[in-house]
């Protein structure tokens, strides 16, 4: 395979993501193998090759090596596995355990509260006539909404930001924590993004969990912890795991979603105009925010057997990895596909997934997070305008944007 | 008359929760706020292509389908005797 058709390498995607790369392996046939590190995957970035991986999770197992590119031992696997890298019947048990609190009207249960913070966050914003977007609004929204959820006490979120922003480090290529920060005294290849962030959180969970389960509360935690205590619902290492996820999805997806959302509106004002013209459009914009960002770039499967797809073989074991970077941009599903247009309607993106077991929790929760802030927005007549080129992450796994300043017209 | 109609079902042994199902159907599908499984609701019946397109979606395979069972009416109605003679009870 050509060097030029490398898209691992996390280095590139500080220029953007490489669509030219995506565009050439979509048209080439079958799947595309990538060299990768002393193994390779299946590039799989058609739209259609995506769904097909992703409706067949016994086949195609999250379970078997985890979900991200690289290798870990079997100690390492079983210590950091969590609802996302889990097959069925386990995968089915937990998600099963959590998925009433996320259903649309117990998420917009935390519409007033998002409405809140948002409009805070806003009036802030415009009140400076601007400034670093990320740090001003996409971070601090989605943190403080996922840990109403949860239940984590107000004054422990700047904390679990840090952390977060820990985490998403370890997706890239350096990493500036010390391996024994936040007293960490575990391996690092049996944490969670190899960070010692992980264990900050995994504590953090406990001891919060250990308060919830004295003083039971209506929130997740809670839901969580009495499960844990049943005995053989929740393992410790399961409730962990998922304590740290939940952080970590709910805040760092939804914050790249808002800050590209931001900037394709501050680089298309017609698009803005558009909705402010027409209310009605704040759903498809809001599918189209989220199509436009693929916050998520790609998740691997491991293939459980022999298969084949794409007319192409696939060996059992191989790694085959999932781009909704590419899918989100193929133009055999979206007309125009590098033309954001918030009046795409049955905008069949991948940014949550490829339809499987394992599509986005956080779905109905994202939408509703974006929406509000759009409608606040509004409300207060703000119109973003580009200032400064983004900095993005060092990242092929989130499509993150690190600050991004961004005005407010007068 | 239009399109066949299908009666849908949910297995919540099976359901997960995901919603698909209420994101394409929400007249029809509707996510329990205290069990997270689909409930079918309102008419709990699409047409074939809409109810096919359900299926598709679903990603536990929980969402069923069945032949709508016509109503006494219907039956009724669509009885020959009625169609070559529909007054003939008035005789």
């Amino acid at each position: 395979m050509a060097m030029d058709l490398d898209i691992a390498t996390p280095k590139q995607y500080l220029d953007g993501v490489p669509y030219e790369k995506f565009a050439a392996m979509r048209e080439a046939p079958g799947l595309t193998w990538h060299p990768y590190e002393d193994n390779g995957f299946w590039a799989v970035t058609r739209h259609a090759d995506v769904k097909e991986v992703s409706k067949q999770p016994d086949v195609f197992s999250s379970g078997i090596g985890h979900t991200n590119l690289w290798d870990l031992e079997a100690d390492a696997l079983e210590a950091r596995r969590s609802l996302i890298d889990t097959d069925a019947p386990d995968h089915t048990r937990l998600r099963r355990l959590i998925s009433k609190a996320f259903t649309p009207r117990n998420i917009r249960q935390w519409e007033q509260v998002t409405r809140d913070i948002a409009g805070e966050l806003l009036d802030e914003f415009k009140a400076r006539g601007g400034g670093d977007w990320v740090d001003a609004v996409a971070a601090p929204l989605p943190i403080r909404v996922i840990l109403s959820i949860l239940g984590v006490p107000l004054e422990d979120a700047d904390h679990l930001v840090e952390l977060s922003n820990y985490l998403v480090e370890g997706t890239g290529d350096q990493a500036t924590l010390q391996p024994d920060a936040f007293g960490n005294t575990t391996e690092l290849r049996l944490l969670p993004f190899g960070s010692p962030a992980s264990h900050a959180l995994y504590e953090y969970g406990e001891e919060l969990g250990r308060a919830r389960l004295a003083e039971p509360q209506d929130d997740i935690v809670t839901l969580l912890v009495l499960a844990k205590d049943e005995g053989d619902r929740l393992s410790a290492s399961e409730y962990r795991n998922l304590f740290q996820i939940l952080v970590f999805a709910g805040n760092e997806t939804t914050r790249t979603a808002i800050t590209h959302g931001a900037m394709a509106l501050a680089d298309h004002p017609d698009q803005w105009s558009r909705y402010r013209a027409d209310p009605a459009l704040l759903e498809p914009m809001v599918e189209e925010i989220i199509r436009w960002a693929s916050p998520v770039l790609h998740m691997r499967r491991t293939a459980a057997t022999d298969t084949e797809l794409a007319e192409t073989k696939i060996a059992k074991d191989d790694k085959v990895v999932m781009w909704y970077a590419s899918a989100n941009r193929d133009p055999r599903v979206f007309d125009q596909p590098f033309q954001f247009d918030i009046g795409r309607s049955d905008n069949q993106h991948f940014a949550f997934g490829g339809g499987g077991p394992h599509f986005c929790l956080g779905a109905f929760l994202a939408r509703m997070e974006i929406e509000v802030l759009l409608e606040e927005m509004a409300a207060r007549e703000m119109v973003l305008e580009p200032r400064e080129p983004a900095a993005r992450a060092p990242s092929n796994f989130v499509n993150g944007i690190l600050s991004v300043e961004l005005g407010v017209a007068s | 008359m239009t399109g066949e109609q299908w009666t849908m079902t949910v297995d919540t042994d099976i359901c997960i929760g995901v919603g698909q199902c209420e994101m394409l159907e929400a007249e029809v599908f509707h996510l329990d706020d205290d069990t997270g499984m689909a409930v079918v609701i309102g008419p709990k019946t699409l047409p074939t292509d809409r109810a096919d397109a359900v299926l598709e979606k679903c990603p536990s395979g929980a969402i069923r389908k069945a032949p709508r069972t016509p109503t006494p009416l219907e039956i009724h109605s669509s009885s020959d005797r009625w169609k070559a003679n529909p007054c003939s009870h008035l005789r």
